[in-house]
């Protein structure tokens, strides 16, 4: 398949710029990582690629037949909603709505039988975000967009929820993942793109996804965002 | 698949609202309503029925403005600002989105109004039990079912205008208020317009400022339906050419605030 082609993407609220001529190409089956400081211009970004918001220049050419599942950083779900319910509505929207399905992606998702009839209420945040994850994969989208997917998790969760991601990804889905925690973002990727103040400003290739890469992506992050405070 | 996804997503809004604490608590207000109108009729000798209607008429507009500002304002408002929208919109289009949450709104809102429907008719049926027969004259036991439904409409259309507001707005409390504003002024905007428009005050402003008037009011919706059930609810006889574009008027409303909501959604960053 394809790939997913941003080019020249700029994007500004109330005359603050947002996003300043970015361009990007998401080969399938990548992982490519989105680093950078709070209000660099990741979400935005994330959210022009979804659809969510109109750049105000540029194009997003994205190709014909590419689906794409989006977990949110934050997405308010009925908490009265059990797990199950909650994929059984991903299945529907992607007419794969079938019993073996949603058990099938509750056990991908690494979630007990026991909580599938439980409210989500009574969820632990690491517990609704793989249930998030089970209604991002619902219908086995080529694309995975995923916003802050290990925030706030312990790092037992975060670890599962990597491993389940890297299972993904082992079977062919790309994936476009933002996120803070630079260890993580190292295991994960191919690369890495660095976005500061709305520009790509460097792309670093992961190889041997080590504790190095990851020290040496955190001072290069460290040294983008000290700029801020010069 | 469009209107299969416009099922889903209203399924999906009314059972988030039925299991919502803000609907059950105005599920509940229906049969304080009703009891409040029995109470509350009782403290007149002979007009009781026509009390009653009175009362069970208000209890109805306020649940369904209560609803539409509330309930609507919230549901929509959360959509936009936490993110409940980018669930569904991967899978579908905005017009479907939307529509499928105007349908989930407007069957809750249905849900509602028919409950106080079916209570109201019950404390109509006891009032005419007890009352005088010629201090009930021209009040049947459906009186109170026809204002339910034009108190569905009136409530329909304080939802569309909620719809529409929603649709550009940001944030919850920049909807709610604008919301609220619109619909008061819907309501007030009828008394300003008879003051203003009488024949001493006419001859004293500009032909312009009139014809500016005027235009402000037909921004608005004609938020009389209160009266107009209440006299069919009284027995009085209303013109049928008057009830017709009366009904027409509210109907075309409701659909170009929808058409204008669904324009501006489309284009709007969520």
């Amino acid at each position: 398949m394809p790939a997913i082609v941003c080019q020249h993407i700029h994007k500004s609220y109330h005359h603050t710029c947002s996003l300043h001529d970015v361009s990007l190409t998401l080969e399938q089956g990548s992982v490519t990582g989105l680093l950078g400081p709070n209000g660099a211009g990741k979400s935005t970004l994330i959210k022009c690629l979804l659809g969510f918001v109109k750049p105000d220049r540029g194009t997003i050419i994205t190709p014909a037949g590419t689906t794409i599942g989006y977990l949110p950083e934050l997405a308010r779900i009925p908490p009265s909603l059990s797990a199950w319910k909650m994929v059984q509505l991903a299945c529907q929207l992607t007419h794969t709505d079938s019993t073996d399905q949603i058990s099938s992606l509750l056990n991908t998702v690494l979630l007990a039988p026991r909580h599938w009839h439980k409210p989500l209420g009574t969820f632990s945040k690491g517990m609704r975000q793989r249930v998030a994850l089970a209604y991002a994969i619902a219908g086995q989208p080529n694309w995975l967009i995923l916003d802050e997917p290990m925030s706030g998790l312990d790092a037992m969760g975060r670890r599962q929820f990597l491993d389940i991601l890297l299972d993904l990804n082992a079977r062919g889905t790309g994936m476009l993942v933002c996120s803070h925690i630079v260890p993580d973002l190292v295991r994960l990727c191919n690369r890495v793109l660095l976005i500061h103040q709305g520009s790509m400003i460097d792309t670093i290739h992961i190889s041997a996804h080590s504790m190095e890469e990851a020290a040496m992506l955190e001072n290069r992050l460290i040294q983008t965002a000290g700029h801020d405070f010069e | 698949m469009i209107l299969n996804n416009i099922y889903i997503v209203a399924a999906f809004t009314l059972r988030e609202i039925l299991a919502s604490p803000a609907f059950r608590a105005l599920l509940a207000a229906t049969a304080l309503f009703a009891i409040m109108a029995l109470a509350v009729s009782n403290l007149f000798l002979l007009e009781t029925v026509k009390v009653q209607l009175d009362f069970l008429w208000l209890g109805m507009s306020l649940l369904g403005a209560g609803f539409s500002l509330f309930i609507g304002t919230t549901l929509m408002g959360h959509d936009i600002t936490r993110g409940t929208a980018s669930l569904f919109l991967p899978h579908m289009d905005r017009h479907s989105y939307l529509l499928g949450r105007t349908a989930g709104l407007t069957l809750a809102l249905t849900l509602l109004l028919a409950l106080m429907a079916v209570l109201s008719t019950a404390t109509v049926a006891w009032g005419l039990e007890h009352a005088l027969p010629d201090r009930a004259a021209g009040i049947s036991l459906w009186s109170a079912t026809i204002m339910g439904l034009f108190a569905l409409l009136q409530s329909a259309t304080i939802l569309a205008m909620v719809l529409f507001t929603c649709s550009w707005a940001t944030g919850v409390v920049e909807m709610m208020l604008f919301s609220s504003a619109f619909t008061l002024m819907a309501y007030l905007l009828p008394s300003v317009m008879s003051a203003i428009t009488s024949s001493e005050v006419i001859a004293q402003v500009p032909a312009w400022s009139v014809a500016f008037i005027h235009t402000i009011d037909y921004l608005f919706p004609d938020m009389s339906g209160g009266q107009v059930a209440l006299c069919i609810a009284h027995g009085l006889t209303l013109p049928t050419a008057e009830l017709g574009w009366y009904l027409a008027g509210q109907c075309g409303y409701i659909i170009t605030l929808v058409a204008a909501a669904l324009l501006l959604f489309d284009r709007r960053d969520l």
